[in-house]
């Protein structure tokens, strides 16, 4: 188990990228908003790693404020999701594009 | 100990606990009929075999051999999943509740807890959270509205009742410091008035109902209500997996009698000569009997009321008592 | 042993549930595995001896978060599929998938070079939650209440944001519009 905390730390680096992939590859918002999810997960995944193998307790303390974060945002993201879709009927993200210069007015 | 003997050791535990609670829970619905039916003055099932203890082999095989339908419109490895995580989650909420008092078989001390974690409480309240996954994706698979209406309901009701159950047992948690079960029944060794019921009584209170509506039994059977959401969640079921959702049920009943029991009323300390299996088996038979004298005697609350109490009622007492507990301690 | 046999299965695990998530068309099969995913996530972190944070990851995370989130998805047809136009698609996939596993490689490169060793591979009584509590409330004081006035400006935010009064206000916006 020498080189454990690699395993970890490349475990955590590819679930990082496979989030970074839904984020730049999806259209639906909600798949997008799952992926920076799914990021954060491999970050505290990564710090909680680093936590245990130099034994000290602060990289459980962040991954647990980035678990609030991700409560936070979870709350205000859902709620922009929903005002959103009220406004446009749609999920894809490709209709938001009001401040884009071709669709402006 | 090696490895190896652990894993084994824990591997059988595993077992011997799935089996034992799952014929609970399947005697517990023969129980609950007659139970029901005595208190309206009825019989109950009394034709297959003597009082109709065997109508639990009949209902199994008729569960066994229905035809399995899934709706065209489902979407098919959710509707699959969903019955299997609600009896899974139910499950292995059990692994970290001690049963019984260690005892000595052979020459060998056995610890009736499958694994000894220092979270034990949370990772209950935990991994029975995620039982909402049960009706959630249920409801959501299914392509019916009463399904979509029940998984919405399952959804507030159990989340909004998380906090209420979570809040109130943090008082006697205060009080012991520590998450350990076994810890919280050794606070509690030494008699009926060591008891935490007469120290928490409020919390006591509050986490009784969380435990009401959390396994959804009536008068907060808001989730699959017959005569508004025609079965809830389990409309489009049949079945075994039908059947999957009602272990998952029985057994989550059977967790909180378990919680409250050990939390609460003294666990499996022995009280004056009676030993401290038999007394656990007589408060969790009590407090199955009680979820069903309730079921007899409550009509149901509305999905708003019990939104209401929730929020307004319940979570305001939980903090307060959590205040309370807090000023007297230091 | 065992150790090792369960880090590697929870990692085939996540890694095909996420996969999941980021590649199928449905949303809820989407979020189904991102929030099997996350229970498998708190598994590693039984194994690296932080329990708490384990169970705090399963109640807060698969609980709360994915619970809600679901139930925001009951606003939507989930069990049809969310069409995605997409030009040029083979371009746009290649493109995707290398700059995914650029960023994987930028990432992991400086750990390999770098071979960290652990300090202190096998350490008895860490990870309990006297610790995390002593710490939470001396040295991350200030983090901990910030997160908690964090929280409540979001959930503010939150019903500020789906609270029926702006929901009047934008559609006087889009009457007004549709006047014009």
């Amino acid at each position: 188990m020498s080189n454990s905390i690699t395993a970890y730390m490349f475990l955590a680096m590819l679930l990082l990228s496979i989030g970074f992939l839904g984020v730049i590859s999806r259209k639906n918002i909600f798949v997008i908003y799952m992926s920076i999810e799914l990021m954060l997960n491999a970050v505290n995944l990564m710090f909680v790693a680093l936590s245990r193998y130099n034994d000290l307790m602060s990289g459980q303390i962040i991954a647990m404020c980035i678990i609030a974060v991700a409560t936070a945002e979870a709350g205000i993201f859902l709620s922009l999701i929903v005002v959103l879709y009220r406004r446009k009927k749609s999920l894809d993200s490709d209709i938001f594009n009001t401040l884009s210069q071709k669709e402006a007015l | 100990m090696s490895e190896t003997a652990v894993i084994i050791e824990t591997i059988v535990k595993a077992v011997v606990v799935l089996s034992v609670v799952a014929g609970m829970g399947a005697f517990a619905t023969w129980i609950e009929r007659k139970v029901l039916a005595f208190m309206q003055r009825r019989l109950g099932p009394m034709h297959v075999g003597p009082y109709g203890v065997l109508q639990l082999a009949a209902d199994g095989i008729k569960l066994f051999t229905k035809e399995d339908i899934i709706p065209q419109n489902a979407l098919k490895p959710i509707f699959v999943l969903a019955p299997i995580v609600a009896a899974t989650s139910a499950f292995v909420a059990m692994a970290a509740i001690p049963y019984f008092p260690e005892f000595t078989v052979f020459g060998y001390t056995v610890h009736p807890i499958v694994s000894d974690i220092n979270v034990a409480l949370l990772y209950v309240m935990g991994v029975a959270s995620v039982g909402i996954y049960g009706p959630l994706l249920a409801g959501m698979s299914s392509a019916n509205k009463w399904s979509l209406l029940g998984a919405a309901r399952a959804v507030v009701q159990i989340l909004s009742f998380e906090v209420v159950s979570g809040l109130s047992v943090l008082a006697p948690i205060m009080m012991i410091g520590s998450l350990s079960l076994i810890d919280i029944n050794d606070f509690q060794s030494g008699g009926v008035t060591n008891w935490l019921l007469w120290k928490q009584p409020l919390a006591f209170l509050l986490f009784a109902i969380a435990g009401f509506a959390e396994t959804n039994r009536s008068p907060f059977d808001t989730i699959e209500f017959e005569a508004e959401i025609v079965s809830g969640f389990a409309t489009e079921y049949s079945g075994m997996r039908w059947g999957l959702f009602f272990v998952g049920e029985y057994a989550n009943m059977i967790t909180i009698a378990v919680l409250v029991s050990i939390i609460f009323m003294g666990g499996y300390n022995p009280i004056w000569f009676i030993p401290g299996a038999i007394v656990m088996l007589l408060k969790v038979s009590f407090w199955i009997f009680l979820f069903l004298w309730v079921r007899a005697a409550w009509p149901h609350v509305r999905p708003d009321q019990l939104m209401w109490v929730c929020w307004k009622v319940l979570m305001p007492l939980a903090l307060v008592n959590i205040l309370i507990t807090g000023i007297v301690l230091v | 042993m065992y150790e090792i046999i369960a880090f590697y299965t929870f990692s085939a695990l996540v890694i095909g549930l996420f996969g999941i998530v980021v590649l199928s068309k449905n949303a809820l099969y989407s979020m189904t595995a991102l929030a099997g995913g996350m229970v498998f996530i708190s598994g590693f972190f039984f194994i690296l001896d932080a329990e708490f944070l384990g169970v705090v990851q399963i109640v807060v995370y698969t609980g709360a978060i994915m619970a809600l989130y679901a139930f925001g998805m009951m606003f939507f047809d989930t069990t049809r599929d969310v069409k995605e136009d997409i030009r040029c698609k083979k371009i746009f996939y290649t493109l995707s998938i290398l700059s995914a596993v650029l960023v994987l490689i930028v990432l992991s490169a400086p750990i390999f070079s770098a071979n960290i060793e652990a300090i202190y591979p096998t350490l008895e009584g860490v990870g309990n939650v006297q610790t995390i509590g002593l710490l939470l409330f001396t040295k991350y004081l200030v983090a901990f209440e910030l997160a908690a006035i964090m929280l409540l400006v979001a959930m503010i935010a939150g019903i500020v944001l789906v609270g029926k009064k702006l929901d009047a206000q934008s559609d006087d916006l889009e009457v007004a519009k549709e006047l014009k």
